[in-house]
C-alpha cells in the first residue's frame, strides 16, 4: 500500500473542505454582458483538422502563427506556445507552478459547470501547490454552458459566458472568424468517451516480449508483473466487494476503480514481421496501455504500432529505443540505449584530447549499427578522427582486431559484440598500446572479466544506470515488498524497472480518476515521474511535457582491478556523469 | 490491517471535517466582504505591492521566518495601486542572498561563473525556467523577451539571467533554441549545467519546489539593481509594463 495508503492519508484529512465546496454557489453570473457578445460571431464553417493544427501548433488556416496576449499585456505568439502548452494534447489540462488549467474538452465546455468536487480531485488533494492555488481552486467558478458564440467571445476577450474574467494566463488570441470556427470545431471533437481497453469491470493492457530474450530474465521480470497485478486488483476487489464501508471519498470513486488485466503479447521471427503481429494481438484485445517488457531488438516498429494505435508504451526495457525526433510518440523510454551509451563513451574519449584518433569497429546489426553512427557522428564534433569499420560476422570482426590498430590509436571501440570474449585472444594479438583504451557498451560489461587481465585493465564501459553503492530510499520500500512477496531477486534492475513501469500505470490511473483517456495518462506521468518514485535504477527519473527518456546521462566506467568475476558491483564510475550535448536526436 | 486502517481514516477524517467546517467559514465570510467585483479577493492580491510582508506567504504558516532572517525586511516601496482593478497577481518583497561559488554553463556551451556574474556592476534580473514547462515558463519567457526594451529604457547596460532547473534536458542546444524564440539580446544568458549546482542556486534565492517535483515549481522573478542592494523577489506571474515597473522601482 506504500504509496497509495499515502496518497488517500492526505486526500482523507483535506476531505471535509471540499464537501463543502457545493455549498459555495453564490456569486455566478449569468447573463453575457452586451459589450462583448459582438466579439463572438462565427460565420465560417469549422475545420477540426484546421482547428487541431491551431490547437496543437499555434498555427492559423493560412500558416501563420496565431497571436494573442497573456498577462495582459505580454505579446505572445503561436510559435512560442499554443493551446495544447498549457490544456495538454488530451484537453484535460495540467497543473503547474501554481497556475490551474482547466479541462477544455468539448463535453465540459458545452455543458454547465457543476459543483463536483471529485472532477478537481487530484488539484485540490494529490498535488503540492502553492496557497493560492488551493484557494483559487475552492473559489465558485460557475458559468452556464458555452456555446459557439460565447466560446469565441472568451477565447478573443477572456470574458466566458457567466461574465466572468478568465485567468490572466489564458492568452487572449486575436482569431479570424475561420480560426475561431476551426478551433471550436476541434475543441467539440474533444470527447469525455473512454479510450479503447477498458470496460466497465477491467482496464486491460499488455507486456510486450520479443523472440531471443532469456528465460531467466523473462521469469525475473513476469514474477514482479504478476505479484503486482495481484496486489492490485486484490486492493481493488476489498474496495469494491464491500462499498459501504468507506467512510467518506472513496465510495465516490469505486467506479472508477477497474481489475488491471495483463495480457502478454509474444512476438516471433524478425522484426519486420512485429508490425502484423502486433496488430492481431490488438484487434484481438485492445489495451489501453503497455507496461514495461523485455526487447531485444530495436523497439521501433513497436513504438511505430504505439503510435498508429495511441496507445501509451510505458517504460519497455530497451538498448534501441525509437530515437527519431517526431512530434509526438507514445513511447515513454528509460533513456536513449546504445546511442547514448556511445555518446557518452565518445564523450569521454575526447575529453582533454585536441584530436583523439579512434578505431571502431562494429557488427552490423540494429545494436553495432546503431552504436558506431552515434559514436562517429559525436566524435566527429567533438574534433576526433574516427576510422569505422563494420563486419558482418564476428570471426570477420575478430580477425580485424587482431590486425589492429596503426600507431597512436588512442581507442579501439567495439559495438555490437555483447559477449567481448569473442574477440579475447585477438585482443591479446592487436598491436594497441597499453595506455590505449578500448571502448565498450555496458551489455559487454557481464562477460568481460574472462579477458586477460592486461586487456581487462585497458577494458572502459559506458553505464547508463546508478553506480554501485548509492542508496535511493526507495529501494528499501521495493525490497520489502518483493522480499514479502517471495519475489527473488535474481535480476535487480530490470526487475526494479519493471516495478517502476507498474508504478508509473498505478500513479497514472489513480490520477485519471476514471477519465480514461490515453494521452492523458502520458501527461499526468510525464508530470509524476520525478515524484521520488525512482528505485534506483538511474541516479534520476524525470520527465517533462513532451519528454520521453527519463534518464538523460551515463558513466563511464571500469572494472575493478581485483575482479575475477564481473559484476555490477564491482565497477567504478571513472568519469562524472555525462550528459552528451547538442546532438540533433536528442529530443522528444 | 485493514481494519486498524479504516479506524485511523476515521479518525483523520473527522478531523478533516472539523477544519472543512472552519475553513468553509472563512471563505464564506470572505466572499461577504468581496460582494464587489467578479474577481473575489486573493490573499496574494492583498499582499502584492506591500514591501517585505509578500515574503510570508511562501510559508505555511505566516510569521514562519525562522531561517531566513537573511532576508532583508528593509523596502521602501510605495505601489498603492488604488483601483482594485489594477491588483496584482504577485506578491514581491526585499531579500539578500549570498551565490555559491560554481560554474555552470551558459546557451553556447560556456562556463559561467555565477557569484561573479551575479556581482557584475549592472543590474540584473533572473529567473528560473526549464524549456519544456508547458504552462508558466513560456510565459515567463516571453516577458523577459518583451521586457527587453523597456528595460533597456530605463537603463541601457543590465544583465538577464533564466537558470534551467532541468538542467539534465536542458542542454545549450535547447536553451538557444529557447532564447531563440524569446529574441534573446546580447544581456540574456541562460543557465544549465550538473543538476546539484544548479539546486545550489535554487537553494541560494531559497526557491525550492516541493517534492523534489520540477512540476510543482513557482513562477519566480529576482531584479538587483547593483550589488550593494538588495534583491527584489517577485512570486507570481508579472506582465510586461510590470516588470519594468519593478525594474525602474528598483533603481529608485
Amino acid at each position: 500500500m506504500i504509496h497509495r495508503g499515502c496518497n488517500r492519508w492526505r486526500a482523507a484529512a483535506s476531505f471535509g473542505i471540499g464537501i463543502f465546496l457545493s455549498l459555495l454557489s453564490a456569486g455566478a453570473r449569468s447573463e453575457t454582458p452586451d459589450a462583448v457578445r459582438s466579439a463572438g460571431a462565427v460565420a465560417a464553417v469549422g475545420d477540426p483538422v484546421a482547428g487541431e493544427r491551431l490547437y496543437r501548433a499555434g498555427l492559423r488556416a493560412d500558416g501563420q502563427p496565431i497571436r494573442g496576449r497573456a498577462q495582459g499585456d505580454i505579446e505572445i505568439s503561436g510559435a512560442q506556445f499554443s493551446c495544447s502548452s498549457c490544456h495538454r494534447r488530451s484537453g484535460y489540462g495540467s497543473s503547474e507552478g501554481g497556475v490551474y488549467v482547466p479541462p477544455i474538452l468539448g463535453d465540459f465546455l458545452y455543458a454547465s459547470s457543476k459543483a463536483d468536487r471529485n472532477r478537481i480531485f487530484k488539484e485540490l488533494y494529490l498535488e503540492a501547490q502553492p496557497k493560492e492555488f488551493w484557494s483559487k481552486l475552492r473559489e465558485p467558478r460557475f458559468r452556464p454552458a458555452y456555446t459557439d458564440e460565447t466560446l469565441v467571445v472568451a477565447l478573443r476577450t477572456g470574458i466566458d459566458p457567466g461574465g466572468r474574467t478568465l485567468d490572466a494566463t489564458m492568452p487572449r488570441f486575436d482569431l479570424t472568424d475561420q480560426d475561431a470556427a476551426d478551433l471550436v470545431a476541434h475543441l467539440k471533437s474533444l470527447k469525455t468517451d473512454d479510450h479503447p481497453g477498458v470496460d466497465a469491470e477491467a482496464v486491460h493492457f499488455a507486456t510486450v516480449f520479443t523472440p531471443d530474450i532469456a528465460m531467466e530474465e523473462r521469469a525475473a521480470v513476469e514474477a514482479v508483473l504478476e505479484a503486482f497485478v495481484g496486489w492490485i486488483n486484490l486492493d481493488i476487489l476489498g474496495d469494491r466487494s464491500n462499498p459501504a464501508f468507506s467512510p467518506l471519498y472513496r465510495s465516490d470513486f469505486l467506479h472508477t476503480y477497474r481489475r488491471w488485466v495483463l495480457h502478454r503479447w509474444e512476438l516471433s521471427g524478425p522484426p519486420e514481421a512485429w508490425h502484423e503481429q502486433l496488430d492481431a494481438f490488438y484487434a484481438e484485445r485492445p489495451v489501453f496501455a503497455m507496461i514495461g517488457g523485455l526487447i531485444e531488438g530495436p523497439h521501433a516498429p513497436i513504438a511505430a504500432f504505439c503510435n498508429r494505435t495511441r496507445t501509451p508504451c510505458v517504460f519497455p526495457i530497451t538498448n534501441l529505443p525509437d530515437n527519431r525526433t517526431g512530434d509526438y510518440g507514445y513511447s515513454l523510454y528509460f533513456d536513449r540505449g546504445v546511442e547514448l551509451e556511445a555518446e557518452a563513451l565518445a564523450h569521454f574519449l575526447t575529453t582533454g584530447t585536441d584530436a583523439a584518433q579512434i578505431e571502431q569497429f562494429y557488427l552490423e546489426t540494429f545494436s553495432g549499427s546503431t552504436g558506431a553512427v552515434a559514436f562517429q557522428r559525436y566524435g566527429k564534433t567533438r574534433g576526433a578522427r574516427v576510422v569505422s569499420k563494420g563486419f558482418s560476422s564476428v570471426d570477420a570482426l575478430a580477425a580485424a582486431v587482431r590486425s589492429c590498430c596503426t600507431k597512436g590509436t588512442d581507442a579501439l571501440v567495439v559495438w555490437g559484440v555483447d559477449d567481448p570474449l569473442a574477440l579475447g585472444s585477438a585482443l591479446d594479438a592487436a598491436s594497441l598500446a597499453r595506455s590505449a583504451v578500448i571502448g565498450l557498451p555496458s551489455a559487454a560489461l557481464t562477460h568481460a572479466a574472462g579477458l586477460s587481465g592486461r586487456r581487462l585493465g585497458q577494458a572502459r564501459f559506458a553505464w547508463p544506470y546508478e553506480k554501485p553503492g548509492v542508496l535511493h530510499p526507495r529501494e528499501f520500500d521495493v525490497r520489502a515488498w518483493m522480499g514479502s512477496r517471495r519475489i527473488r531477486l535474481s535480476h535487480p534492475r530490470l526487475q526494479f524497472q519493471t516495478y517502476f513501469a507498474l508504478t508509473m500505470i498505478e500513479h497514472g490511473l489513480e490520477h485519471l480518476l476514471g477519465d480514461f483517456n490515453r494521452d492523458y495518462l502520458i501527461e499526468l506521468i510525464e508530470h509524476e515521474a520525478e515524484k521520488n518514485l525512482n528505485i534506483g535504477t538511474h541516479p534520476s527519473l524525470a520527465l517533462g511535457p513532451g519528454q520521453r527518456f527519463a534518464s538523460k546521462g551515463a558513466y563511464v566506467v571500469r572494472l575493478t582491478a581485483s575482479s575475477t568475476e564481473a559484476s555490477e558491483n564491482q565497477i567504478e564510475p571513472i568519469s562524472d556523469w555525462i550528459i552528451p550535448l547538442g546532438t540533433s536526436t536528442a529530443g522528444h | 490491517m485493514n481494519r486498524r486502517l479504516n479506524t485511523r481514516r476515521l479518525l483523520v477524517a473527522l478531523v478533516g471535517l472539523l477544519l472543512g467546517a472552519m475553513t468553509t467559514a472563512g471563505t464564506l465570510r470572505a466572499a461577504e466582504r468581496d460582494t464587489g467585483g467578479p474577481g473575489p479577493a486573493l490573499p496574494v492580491q492583498e499582499h502584492a505591492g506591500h514591501s517585505g510582508g509578500g515574503h510570508q506567504l511562501e510559508h505555511d504558516q505566516p510569521g514562519d521566518h525562522g531561517g531566513h532572517a537573511d532576508h532583508g525586511e528593509h523596502g521602501e516601496h510605495e505601489h498603492d495601486h488604488d483601483a482594485p482593478k489594477s491588483a496584482k497577481n504577485y506578491e514581491k518583497s526585499l531579500a539578500s542572498y549570498r551565490m555559491p561559488n560554481l560554474a555552470l554553463t551558459d546557451q553556447f556551451g560556456r562556463d559561467v561563473d555565477v557569484a561573479a556574474l551575479l556581482a557584475e556592476d549592472r543590474p540584473a534580473l533572473v529567473q528560473f525556467i526549464f524549456t519544456s514547462c508547458s504552462t508558466i515558463c513560456p510565459v515567463m519567457g516571453a516577458v523577459f523577451g518583451k521586457a527587453q526594451g523597456g528595460i533597456a529604457a530605463v537603463s541601457p547596460d543590465f544583465r538577464m539571467v533564466s537558470i534551467s532547473i532541468d538542467p539534465e534536458y536542458d542542454t545549450p542546444e535547447r536553451l538557444l533554441a529557447f532564447a531563440a524564440k524569446q529574441n534573446a539580446g546580447r544581456q540574456w544568458i541562460f543557465l544549465t549545467g550538473r543538476k546539484d549546482e544548479v539546486m545550489k542556486v535554487v537553494r541560494a534565492f531559497d526557491v525550492l519546489y516541493e517534492g523534489d517535483n520540477k512540476m510543482y515549481h513557482q513562477p519566480y522573478t529576482f531584479i538587483r539593481w547593483s550589488s550593494d542592494r538588495p534583491w527584489t523577489r517577485i512570486r507570481g506571474l508579472v506582465g510586461v509594463e510590470e516588470l519594468v515597473e519593478e525594474f525602474s522601482a528598483a533603481g529608485r
